[in-house]
């Protein structure tokens, strides 16, 4: 039995070392990411930190995203149900009838896109404020800082709820608080107002980059909107702030309304606070053309087309003010390349090259008409709109090489107008849309109302992300067009997603959801 | 127990007679007849061996045989299944043997995790299926085999595709997020969870192709044995990996005696097992007429279906070579398999070899075994994806061609009308889509007996994979819009093993028996990656991937990267049995992963079982009823790890999404973006899951009736989900483990085998299975999980599958669908308000499964069957949803004919509903084969043959209106995946099989 002992112990032994020697601590090895490198401990990668919350503008110009939490159930974009195509689980239907939900995709994906847009930017301002202070590493931070506050901006005014976290809070187990949109407002407002005064100017930085004009329209549309979010309208400071951006001359009203939609991000001189797109390189496509041509209206490479967005008639009838030769209504440079005008697409609709009159899949004339039967359109209904110009050469057919304006001079002009209108200052607004009018080859107004500066507004910024902002303050937003009834002033705010509140008890859901 | 006696006598004599005749030490010729002692079956294949010798010999197909031996020496009789007998020859010229099986002696070894133990020892829930049990027919991989043949494992084949992946549940779904498939050992190395199938292209809309059966590299002639472990007494050995269930393959070893050549090969003949009654190019423009749609007409009648399927062929042969001796054994063999899908240019061949050997040394106290698998398969797939984009793949490409269009144009090439309307035929002929996959397992084990009772055993385990997939798109695609376009993506997939154990046995005193397993592994799983895509190929007459030179470089992408996890374990397992009578066992394993965070790094699993034989008793005993009567009670936990790598850590990374251009040159690339990547959790751990089982074995009326029945509960906690992260927060969503929610399973299983018939030329044995469980999610902290992810026009951001508390997994939620209304547009239900409603659909879990095998045998002829049934789940026809419709007709897509005349117009918006939820119950026949066995004497070149006819799937009884019932597209949302979902499915075959095995 002895022996028998001693080999159990020397067997034992030789298993305890071999899985002492065996042993590892587990700590997870890392081959394919760089985590907690130079990126963040060399100042030289700074701009690797800003880059990301830049790169999450271009994410919001989408149909799927924020533009069109912007456009969609607005009179300007309309997605009817056409036959199999475009139900999508209701969702057009129940952005038409303002009837979103919790659980809605492009409510979701919006919300994620700028809490993501937010994050990112407190990510780069952490880093960068752990790198030794230059002049370079302070604008950096005020960048970041105008983009969280444009984030704030979005979240604050499409839910009037925002979660917010300083930079410093790295803790992302913990429930971040919530500002109410009185708060966000005042937040804005007070981060704006301290940011400005460190911003520098259009000549003093790159192409692309976020300006002081940037932060002074974006405080500027702030206050326009201030009556919306707190019940307190303040048009003065709106006054104050688009006066400083239109008399730093940085920006003017180009001749060429439609230039700066060519493709090829034109230098524009109208943009304040732009997004850069690339085809070539194929990141966020805005899909502009797929989703609103007609299958059959292939050109260059582009072969997959949607057929689904168009206007509505109401929309539509508002041009009826205008004169039929504003240029912002129909430019055909493109035709011969694309087969289309860019504007509204109306009418009989040809070929690219042989202009050969197109059909629809029953082989019925192509011919888009203002009339849409929202349930159950056929495949020509509703008047398309092409605003960006397509590359047709492009390998990349569902991204596009525009750039996306959020601000432009125009918009400026327009917020003015609307606020010295709304001061009792008519004659200052009429002198404002007529500075707008005369370059568009528009007959100047002669006397002014409050639906000449909203049509004004229609005309200028069509399809840019602005409508719905421009329907709840001049009150239409609730009012009933095609089928869609009228609806509560409570559908002016989506409704929280789901699971955001499932997960953060400091948000509500909010009324009417 | 009169047979027995009588066996016992004739051996008696026999052993008389040998005495006697001892004295003259010659040789003499020695013939007799093997029978099953339970039922006088002559047995067939059992081997015969003059012990300490090779020389031996087997049975014949009437049990026969015939040796030479020296007087005095002494017959090995055994068989599989069988309890081996030992006879010493006199001087007698006959010996009869009668053979007890082991199945009711109760001394089966079956295998456990880390060792073997008597079937009758054993505490916990595990079915074993032995060769004869396997599934027939044109089976690939062992999860094939066993379908439907054990209670409580759900198989469901995803797709009819050559290699394609099955979906195996045990015991429920336990998981949302970590994955339900079990855990596979093979031959004691586990393998790795990770899927091996390379992505392919996306190519133009077509993505997501399903993914490959990771253990089709295995050759199924080389299976000796299935194990499945499924409660917590069972597979708590296994730790944080056993909570889905273990599945433990052994491979074939050889077998003392002379060295056997095996050959086996059939011929399949295969043909798509239904087709779609689609309309023909006639019935279609009158549909149109009737319909008021001015329809496309080419003029042509295409049959498209005829068009993409074929009548396909499959061959495999099969060799193998084993034998042993007293102190070492050797099974080598080699297999071809090359079978044709039912889709023309689909298909899988593979070439597999194996050679397992085992060495004893040092007066048998050192064993050494090694075992060694290679496999290279070759997938020829055609583009099907799991998506098929908004024009389709060749499934729906084929399903809603216009019937009147041609298949070639007047000059011979294909006729692709536009680009949106896709030529299934081209994309089938114009697309090259290879996978090639190496596989090589191998491991090698060396037990030292230590002293008598205690064994050391080490065991490492190699499992390498290397699979690249080559995909080239031919420029005369019309939809390719950037040229032809090539793609290559590899998976390279490492797991390496190294484990000890102490085993000590020990019969304590007569009445207590002790074995302690204690031991500690590491296992090391890597995984590198890379693709690499490019477009602009102008030339039409070479496979691109051949040579991307010729493609745009300048639109070429690339990507690569590797992880690597680590699992280290220590675990302990002590069998206490008293008087045979009271077993107990408990197990406890310490798995520490690299997956899981610093503040959770180990997970403690225990479990105990209790076991009472109650045919050890005397007042069971006397009732003279039973064969053998156990009761199991045992309770454990065990655990889930399969989630990604990396979660827990902090991660900055760059991604193009978060790429821009600081720099202001928007003419260049954008500038790298640095953010985190992922939203981290420190606190990440894996799931638990509890479970508690109540079982019963049984036999009567001397093993003519047998069976189990067992009844168990389990409850998961500490659920992984990606939910979302508390925003703003670098992702939306982050990992937890969500407190409070649970997984309920619970759920019954029966399994019966029968010996209806055991005549001497008739014998006809069956075995009724029979399984249901109930699955509930309870206290989900959000509404609901949506996942489902319709696809078609017009189903974009339709989800019709939800996890909801409440509700069980695989839950289709919706609006219910009434019918009609006079203008054809359809009504659903409404709340009192005229509000939609969505509601519970209906699951795709079925309510019970069954399966039913019949054996019979009549002299040389034997026939056997095997049907299979899945009752009360819902399948989600998303093919019907997306094009069977009368605005699919509209838009000169064809449908079938029940489509028509049910009052729809193309008014109505075909919205997801419970019209297309449709009843998914079956049954199944799998498998019917007749076979013809020959014997040869024993000095015959070829010992035995079995010629035989088989067939496969040879009818369904079924509701469901699409190809089969049986399928799971992919159909996951951000990664939680779906049940139930038939898209673009490949449809399955029916085959009809000529085979023959030989021994020589």
């Amino acid at each position: 039995m002895k022996i028998k002992y001693n080999l159990l112990i020397e067997s034992l032994f030789v298993i305890l070392t071999i899985s002492v020697v065996s042993c590892t601590k587990l700590n997870e090895k890392i081959f394919d990411k760089s985590i907690n490198t130079s990126l963040i401990q060399d100042s030289t990668n700074a701009p690797g930190l800003v880059n990301p919350a830049y790169a999450s503008l271009r994410a919001l110009n989408n149909l799927w995203n924020v533009f069109g939490l912007e456009e969609v159930g607005t009179d300007e974009i309309q997605v009817p149900t056409r036959g199999t195509d475009w139900y999508d689980n209701g969702s057009w239907r129940a952005f038409y009838l303002h009837k979103t939900t919790p659980m809605q995709s492009i409510v979701v994906t919006s919300w994620n896109t700028i809490m993501q847009g937010m994050s990112r930017a407190n990510t780069g301002i952490y880093y960068l404020s752990k790198f030794p202070s230059s002049p370079d590493i302070a604008e950096d931070i005020v960048e970041l800082r105008f983009l969280r506050a444009y984030y704030v901006y979005l979240c604050n005014d499409f839910w009037g709820q925002t979660p917010f976290r300083e930079a410093k809070d790295q803790n992302f187990g913990t429930p971040p608080k919530v500002m109410n949109r009185k708060e966000a407002t005042q937040w804005l407002i007070t981060e704006l107002k301290t940011i400005i005064p460190l911003m520098k100017t259009k000549s003093q930085l790159p192409f692309g980059r976020v300006t002081k004009a940037a932060a002074q329209t974006l405080l500027a549309e702030v206050y326009l909107n201030q009556g919306v979010y707190t019940g307190t309208p303040d048009w003065k400071d709106v006054i104050t702030e688009c006066n400083d951006v239109i008399n730093s001359h940085d920006y003017s009203i180009a001749p060429d309304y439609w230039a700066q939609f060519q493709y090829k991000n034109p230098d524009s001189q109208e943009g304040i606070f732009m997004t850069i797109h690339n085809d070539n390189f194929d990141v966020n496509g805005g899909v502009w053309v797929n989703y609103t041509l007609h299958y059959n209206q292939v050109f260059g490479n582009y072969t997959s087309l949607w057929n689904g967005a168009c206007i509505t008639q109401e929309f539509w009838n508002t041009w009826k003010q205008t004169d039929s030769a504003d240029v912002r209504k129909y430019d055909g440079r493109i035709i011969p390349t694309c087969g289309f005008n860019q504007g509204f697409l109306v009418g009989q609709q040809y070929q690219v090259g042989t202009r050969t009159p197109l059909t629809t899949r029953q082989g019925a004339p192509l011919i888009f008409t203002p009339k849409v039967n929202f349930a159950n359109a056929s495949e020509a209904m509703g008047i398309r709109v092409v605003k960006f110009a397509p590359n047709p050469q492009t390998v990349n057919q569902f991204a596009e090489g525009n750039l996306y304006y959020t601000f432009r001079i125009s918009q400026v002009y327009l917020m003015r107008a609307e606020a010295e209108f709304r001061s009792g200052n008519t004659a200052a607004a009429l002198a404002d849309i007529n500075t707008i009018r005369s370059k568009r080859n528009a007959t100047l107004r002669t006397s002014i109302t409050l639906t000449d500066i909203y049509n004004e507004y229609g005309y200028e910024l069509y399809w840019e992300g602005h409508r719905r902002q421009e329907m709840i303050r001049f009150g239409t937003y609730n009012e009933a067009y095609g089928t869609k009834p009228i609806t509560p002033a409570t559908s002016d705010l989506y409704p929280i997603p789901q699971n955001a509140l499932d997960m953060n008890p400091n948000l509500v859901q909010n009324p009417g959801y | 127990m009169k047979k027995q006696v009588h066996v016992f006598n004739v051996l008696f004599l026999f052993l008389i007679f040998s005495f006697a005749f001892q004295a003259f030490g010659q040789n003499v010729q020695i013939s007799g007849k093997v029978t099953d002692a339970s039922n006088g079956q002559s047995l067939p294949g059992v081997s015969i061996l003059v012990q300490k010798t090779t020389n031996g010999t087997t049975t014949d197909l009437n049990g026969n045989y015939s040796l030479n031996v020296k007087i005095n020496s002494k017959l090995v009789f055994s068989f599989v299944g069988y309890q081996t007998q030992t006879v010493e020859v006199r001087q007698q010229k006959t010996i009869n043997i009668a053979l007890r099986p082991v199945s009711t002696g109760l001394n089966q070894i079956v295998v456990i995790g880390y060792g073997v133990q008597k079937k009758s020892d054993v505490t916990g829930a595990t079915s074993t299926l032995g060769e004869k049990d396997f599934n027939h027919g044109v089976v690939i991989s062992p999860v094939q085999m066993m379908e439907g043949r054990i209670s409580g494992v759900d198989i469901t084949q995803n797709t009819g595709e050559p290699g394609g992946a099955s979906t195996v549940h045990i015991r429920g779904n336990s998981s949302i997020r970590s994955g339900q498939n079990p855990l596979y050992v093979i031959d004691g190395v586990p393998l790795s969870s990770t899927n091996a199938t390379p992505s392919g292209d996306n190519v133009a809309g077509i993505t997501g192709s399903e993914s490959q059966d990771p253990l089709s590299f295995l050759n199924p002639d080389d299976i000796a044995s299935i194990t499945v472990l499924k409660d917590a007494s069972a597979t708590a050995i296994y730790g944080s990996r056993g909570a889905n269930g273990v599945i433990l393959i052994t491979t074939k070893k050889g077998h003392k005696g002379k060295g056997h050549l095996t050959y086996s090969a059939y011929e399949g003949v295969s043909v798509v097992a239904k087709k779609l009654d689609l309309l023909s190019a006639a019935d279609f423009i009158k549909a149109g007429k009737q319909y008021g749609f001015d329809l496309i007409n080419k003029g042509a009648n295409t049959n498209w279906q005829n068009e993409i399927f074929r009548t396909a062929y499959t061959e495999s042969h099969n060799l193998s070579y084993s034998g042993g001796t007293d102190n070492s054994n050797y099974y080598v063999s080699i297999g071809y398999f090359n079978q044709q899908g039912v889709i023309k240019n689909t298909g899988l061949k593979k070439f597999t070899g194996r050679f397992n050997v085992t060495k004893k040394l040092f007066n048998d106290r050192l064993n050494i075994s090694a075992n060694l698998a290679v496999a290279r398969t070759t997938d020829s797939r055609v583009p099907i994806g799991s998506t098929g984009g908004y024009e389709g793949d060749v499934i729906i490409s084929t399903v809603k061609a216009n019937p009147t269009f041609p298949v070639y144009n007047a000059d011979g090439s294909y006729f692709q009308y536009g680009t949106t309307v896709r030529n299934p035929l081209a994309m089938i002929n114009l697309t090259n889509d290879n996978t090639y996959t190496d596989h090589i397992l191998g491991n090698i084990s060396a037990s030292y007996l230590i002293f008598k009772g205690l064994t050391f055993k080490t065991n490492i385990g190699v499992d390498h994979t290397n699979a690249t997939r080559k995909v080239s798109s031919n420029v005369k695609l019309t939809y390719l819009v950037n040229g032809g376009q090539a793609s290559i993506s590899n998976i390279g997939l490492d797991n390496e093993l190294w484990e000890n154990y102490l085993t000590y046995d020990k019969q304590l005193n007569k009445a207590n028996h002790l074995t302690v397993l204690l031991g500690q592994s590491y296992q090391k799983f890597d995984n590198a990656n890379y693709n690499l895509r490019e477009n602009g190929f102008r030339v039409a007459d070479i496979n691109y991937v051949n040579n991307l030179g010729y493609g745009n470089l300048n639109q070429a992408t690339v990507g690569s990267d590797k992880q690597e996890n680590e699992l280290q374990s220590f675990y302990a397992r002590v069998n206490y049995s008293f008087k045979n009578k009271y077993l107990f066992t408990g197990t406890w394993r310490a798995d520490g992963s690299t997956k899981f965070g610093k503040n959770n790094k180990y997970g403690y699993f225990p479990s105990v079982g209790l076991a009472w034989r109650l045919t050890q008793e005397n007042f069971i005993k006397k009732l003279n009823i039973f064969d053998h009567l156990k009761l199991r009670l045992d309770w454990g936990q065990t655990g889930n790890q399969n989630i990604p790598n990396q979660i827990t850590q902090m991660i900055l990374g760059t991604s193009a999404d978060a790429n821009y251009y600081f720099n202001g040159d928007p003419t260049k690339a954008p500038m790298t973006g640095t953010t985190f990547t992922q939203t981290p959790n420190p606190n990440i751990k894996w799931e638990t899951t509890t479970q508690t089982d109540i079982g019963l074995d049984f036999g009567f009326f001397n093993g003519r009736l047998s069976g189990s029945f067992d009844y168990f509960y389990k409850s998961t906690k500490d659920v992984l989900l990606q939910l979302t992260a508390l925003a703003p927060a670098p992702t939306a969503t982050m990992w937890e483990n969500v407190p409070k929610m649970r997984i309920l399973n619970s759920g019954i299983e029966l399994s019966l085998t029968g010996a209806i018939i055991a005549k001497k030329n008739l014998t006809w044995n069956t075995t009724f299975n029979f399984s249901t469980v109930h699955n509930e999610v309870i206290n989900l902290p959000v509404d609901m999980i949506q996942t489902g992810v319709a696809s078609g026009s017009g189903l974009s951001n339709t989800y019709v599958q939800v996890i909801k508390s409440g509700l069980p997994i695989g839950t289709f939620w919706g609006k219910k669908f009434l019918g009609y209304a006079a203008n054809g547009t359809s009504i659903y239900q409404k709340d009192a308000k005229g509000n939609d409603i969505r509601e519970n659909l209906g699951s795709a879990l079925p309510k019970f499964t069954l399966s039913f095998s019949s054996d019979l045998t009549y002299k040389k002829f034997d026939f056997s069957f095997f049907l299979h049934g899945v009752f009360g789940n819902k399948v989600y026809n998303n093919l019907a949803n997306a094009q069977f419709n009368i605005p699919s007709l509209k838009n000169n897509d064809n449908v079938p004919y029940r489509v028509l005349n049910t009052g729809e117009t193309a008014l109505n918006t075909p919205e997801f509903s419970s019209r297309f939820i449709e009843n998914g119950s079956f049954l199944r026949l799998s498998n019917a084969s007749l076979g013809y066995n020959l014997s040869f004497k024993d000095n015959s070149w070829i010992r035995s043959l079995r010629i035989y006819v088989s067939g496969s799937n040879l009818f369904v009884i079924t509701k469901y209106s699409g190809y089969d019932p049986e399928v799971s597209t992919n159909a996951a949302n951000n990664g939680v995946p779906s049940l139930g979902i038939d898209y673009t499915a490949y449809p399955r075959a029916r085959t009809v099989q000529f085979g023959v095995n030989a021994r020589f």
